[in-house]
This record gives C-alpha cells, sequence and structure tokens, in this order.
C-alpha cells in the first residue's frame, strides 16, 4: 500500500497544475478579500474567503481526473497488471484525493490568514459569528461540513467516471451538484411534498449537509423533514453505498 | 515444468466465443510468437494472462503460483507491453523508468536499460513523453516493461513505429535478455520480423489454438520449393506433371516442388534436354504458412 500510495504521489507531482491549482488555493481569498471590500467580514473570512467553492470546485475535478486520466493514458494496464489488488488501488487513489483536499484546504487556509492580517486586521476570532459559535468554530465547521459535502460529491464522480471512464460527465455533474443545489433544493421540496418517502432522496440528504452549522437543527428538520442526527447517518450511508458500487465497477471493469 | 502454463482457457463476450479451450506453454529462456489475424484472441489471451481480463474456465499458472483476475500477486515478475506504450506526457523517460521501478527491490540497471534501448540519447533527456515521436514512446515502453527484470515479458506488437535499425537493435536485446533465462511471449504482424526470433509459435485464429510447435517443427511441414528459370517452361512444366511434382508458372519463373531431392529434378531435366537457367531455393516462410494454415483451418480441415 506505501508503495503504491508513493507511486499516486510521484505522478501527482509531476504535474504542474497541481502546483497551479495549490497557488490559486492561497491566492483565491486573497484576491476575493483584496478586490471586495463587502468580502472582508465575518461570513466570508469563515468560508476562507470563499475559497471553499474553489477547493470544492478543484477537489471534483481531481477525482475526476484521478481515474479517468488512468483511461485515456492507457495507464490504467501497467496499474492493474501488477501484484497488487484493484482494492488497494482503489484505496491508493481516494488516500490521495482526500490528501489533496486538506492540502487545499490548507492553501486557502493560509490565503485567508494572509488577507485577514491585510485587509481586515481588527477582526476578532473570539467573538461569536453565527449558530456555531466563535470565528475559529464556524471556519472549522464550514471546513469540515465542504469536505464532507466534497467526499459525497466524490464518490458520485468517481462512480460516474468508472462507468464511463470519462471525466467530463463526472465534472459536469459535480459542478450541477455545487451550482445547481438551490434549484436540487426546490425540486427536492416539490417531489418530498408529494411523495413523503422521497425525503430520502439523496439530494435531499446533501442539501441537509450543507446546511449543517449554517442553520439551527429545527431549521433543518423544516427543511429536510429529519433530524440532523438522522441527516448525518443517511449522508454517511450514501457515501459508503456509493463508494462500494464505485469500488464493485472498478474491480469487475476488464481494460 | 514451464514458466507459464496456459490451460485450456474460455472466454466469452456475451454470446460470443473469444477464447476456447486456449492452452499452450512457455519455457524460460524461449521466445514465443502468439501469432493470428486480427480479431483472433492474441491480445485477450494477453490481457487474461496479465490479469486485465477475467476468464471462464481454466488456469493460468506463473511460476506454479495461478493468475487470476481477482488474484495475480505472481505478476510480480511479468512485465508486458500490450497494445501501445502506457505513458504520462508530463513525465519523462528516466521519471517513467523511476516511477515503475518503486514496486521491487531488484530493478534494472537504468543507465544499462536506458541504453539498451535507447532512450539515453540526448532526444530523450528532460523531454516530456508528451513531446515523443510514436517511435520513441514505443521504445520507452518497452523499457518499461523490462524494468522490474521480469521473468517473462510480454510484448503486443513490439515492433510498431519502430525504424529499421531500432527493430534489428530491438531483436537482438531480446535474444540478449532470453539467453540470460527470460522468456517472451509476442504478438507482431510482422512475420518476417517475427520469423528471425522466436523460437516457438503459438497459432490462434477465431479463438482457438490451432498450432503449437518450434520453429523447425512448424517449418518441417512446409515443403522445399524451387524457383527457377528454363530453356523450355512448357517442356519443364510437363516433366513436373509426369513426375507427380507440384508445378506453377509464375511471371515466367517455374515453382516447383514435391521432389525427394534438388539432383532427382536436374536429372531428369538434362534427361529431357531443358537447360536451367537460374534456379533459387525457398524453404519455410512463416508467413506463408500461416496463411495456408488459416485457410485450411477456416474451410474446417
Amino acid at each position: 500500500m506505501l508503495t503504491l500510495m508513493k507511486q499516486e504521489y510521484y505522478k501527482t507531482f509531476k504535474q504542474n497544475r497541481l502546483y497551479i491549482w495549490l497557488g490559486l488555493s492561497v491566492i483565491f481569498p486573497l484576491a476575493i478579500m483584496g478586490i471586495f471590500k463587502s468580502q472582508r467580514g465575518a461570513g466570508s473570512i469563515t468560508d476562507l474567503g470563499h475559497a471553499t467553492f474553489y477547493v470544492y470546485l478543484v477537489g471534483i475535478i481531481i477525482t475526476a481526473l484521478s481515474v479517468s486520466q488512468e483511461f485515456s493514458f492507457g495507464t490504467i494496464r501497467p496499474l492493474l497488471s501488477r501484484r497488487f489488488s484493484r482494492g488497494m488501488i482503489f484505496t491508493s487513489k481516494l488516500l490521495l484525493n482526500l490528501s489533496i483536499y486538506i492540502t487545499l484546504f490548507i492553501g486557502a487556509f493560509i490565503g485567508t490568514m494572509i488577507g485577514q492580517l491585510i485587509f481586515a486586521p481588527k477582526f476578532d476570532f473570539s467573538e461569536r459569528v453565527s449558530y456555531a459559535g466563535n470565528g475559529w468554530q464556524t471556519m472549522g465547521i464550514t471546513v469540515i461540513d465542504t469536505l464532507f459535502q466534497m467526499i459525497f460529491v466524490a464518490a458520485l464522480v468517481l462512480l460516474i467516471t468508472n462507468l464511463v471512464k470519462s471525466s467530463g460527465a463526472a465534472i459536469g455533474l459535480g459542478v450541477v451538484m455545487i451550482v445547481g443545489t438551490p434549484i436540487l433544493s426546490s425540486i427536492s421540496m416539490l417531489l418530498i411534498n408529494m411523495a413523503p418517502i422521497l425525503k430520502w432522496n439523496p439530494f435531499n440528504i446533501f442539501i441537509g449537509m450543507a446546511a449543517y452549522g449554517q442553520a439551527s437543527p429545527s431549521m433543518i428538520k423544516s427543511m429536510v423533514h429529519m433530524s440532523q442526527g438522522t441527516v448525518v447517518i443517511a449522508y454517511l450511508v450514501y457515501i459508503l453505498a456509493m463508494y462500494v458500487i464505485a469500488y464493485l465497477i472498478f474491480k469487475k471493469r476488464s481494460v | 515444468m514451464a514458466l507459464l502454463e496456459v490451460k485450456n482457457i474460455d472466454k466469452n463476450f456475451g454470446k460470443t466465443k473469444a477464447m476456447t479451450n486456449v492452452s499452450f506453454n512457455v519455457e524460460a529462456g524461449h521466445i514465443v510468437g502468439l501469432i493470428g489475424p486480427n480479431g483472433a484472441g492474441k491480445s485477450t489471451t494477453m490481457r487474461a494472462i496479465t490479469g486485465l481480463m477475467s476468464y471462464s474456465n481454466g488456469t493460468i499458472l506463473f511460476d506454479d503460483k495461478p493468475i487470476t483476475f481477482s488474484d495475480h500477486q505472481a505478476l510480480d515478475k511479468v512485465g508486458n507491453l500490450i497494445e501501445y506504450p502506457a505513458i504520462y506526457p508530463n513525465m519523462t523517460a528516466l521519471e517513467h523508468l523511476n516511477l515503475y521501478a518503486m514496486d521491487t527491490q531488484d530493478s534494472a540497471d537504468f543507465k544499462d536499460l536506458m541504453h539498451k534501448t535507447q532512450i539515453d540519447g540526448d532526444n530523450f533527456g528532460k523531454r516530456k513523453a508528451k513531446n515523443f515521436s510514436l517511435g520513441m514512446k514505443q521504445r520507452l515502453g518497452i523499457a518499461i516493461a523490462l524494468i522490474r527484470n521480469p521473468k517473462l515479458v510480454i510484448l503486443d506488437e513490439p515492433m510498431n513505429g519502430l525504424d529499421p535499425q531500432s527493430v534489428h537493435d530491438l531483436r537482438e536485446l531480446i535474444r540478449d535478455l532470453a539467453d540470460q533465462g527470460v522468456a517472451f511471449l509476442i504478438s507482431s504482424h510482422l512475420l518476417d520480423e517475427l520469423q528471425k526470433l522466436v523460437d516457438d509459435v503459438v497459432i490462434i485464429n477465431h479463438g482457438k489454438i490451432i498450432e503449437t510447435a518450434t520453429m523447425t517443427e512448424f517449418f518441417s511441414h512446409d515443403k522445399v520449393r524451387w524457383v527457377m528459370d528454363t530453356s523450355d517452361n512448357d517442356a519443364t512444366v510437363q516433366l513436373a506433371q509426369d513426375n507427380k511434382w507440384t508445378v506453377t508458372v509464375d511471371e515466367g519463373h517455374v515453382q516447383l516442388s514435391g521432389a525427394d531431392n534438388l539432383q532427382n529434378v536436374i536429372t531428369a531435366m538434362n534427361h529431357a534436354d531443358i537447360q536451367i537457367q537460374t534456379l533459387n531455393t525457398v524453404t519455410g516462410n512463416l508467413e506463408k504458412s500461416l496463411l495456408d494454415m488459416l485457410a485450411n483451418d477456416d474451410k474446417g480441415e
């Protein structure tokens, strides 16, 4: 497993785009806070200068490319025709992606801290700024919440990538999941009104999780028709199910 | 005991039978040519051996260890180049070798391998693989197949995109490695090249093995032919027919076979007062033998 991880990192570090993406994760919050005076308050700073959106988007692209590029370069064959099991190869890809997400968050955090020092030096992180708590707590909840959403969408993206062996469709779906949340929310609510059982649809669970930390538990319950705890459990079940299906497709695929 | 044993392998794609009861062995130090027309099942066989494709029946053993779709630890000592080189466009040749050598304690000497596969020249240096020509990529693909000091190397169309000098050098490299005990399973449509290289042949058609033999055995079926220009072709044809030899006239040249030896032919022609102006002896030709064999197989003979 260690060898596989070393190889995955070796390949990743040889890609110029990784450095560009990491650099942009630092620059993004700086640019937002520098250009827009209105984005120097608690809402922006605890959202890493809105770089959570950037990290989310790049994370999805990286996830899709991590598998689809192996197919398009033809490198999937030497990757799979070695002593390692497909389960180990799949896991190494997941761990690589997760570590890149975390690195992107660290980059965005560094950019946000620099931006706060330059553009909002009087901002006090110890003051209560949201339902979740003070500045640090709100930022922490926002990052963890975004990371969990990324893991959910990444599972879907991996599933699609493994099915169609192309990154385009998977990235498209991932982007829809990000920017189309309000539309999905409306459609989901209409469906639930028609048939209450549909509250278990993955989009409703996703919306419930996206609101975690940003809305009170009672507000979330009225939105998605289930408690916050149930949302988390359903979310984890969906994540697990999607990764298992993605793995089974990957495992069965002849190349 | 053979290094690679393929025993009674079946593979179906839906209702289409891609491999039926495929069996053959590859001995250590032997170069085996897997030959057949397009769609015969060569790549499918190679994929099954390298754990890239499942098979429904039979067994594949490498070094007495099983290779299946889900369990192929035995592949540690198998190198392969299947269909086209697996190359990351943003990495150099040396970086590729570094990458693929990471999962072994026993990798080939980089400098030596790069020299032997000709990927050590100025053209390679710091250039990314995306800027390589087809031939350069192919040479890198061959180096990748050899980097882990494999006991068995599976090469699918290894001469693709190579210039004549590179083909010659590759042949020498394969022969050298085979002399050191490395086994090769090679598929190629360049039968003249294959004929110069392989020790054994496995002929596959419509997913079935129709012949496994050493090259010597294979050509023992192939009759010696004599191609000659004579003072009287019509009289030569008549003479051949009288002696029940096989004869054809092609573009003014008489092609004759079926006689016990050349001396009998010359003696008979002298007696018939026919002058031989030019004479060539044509022996075993892999392409012709293969085409004859496939034609017979297609006829169900």
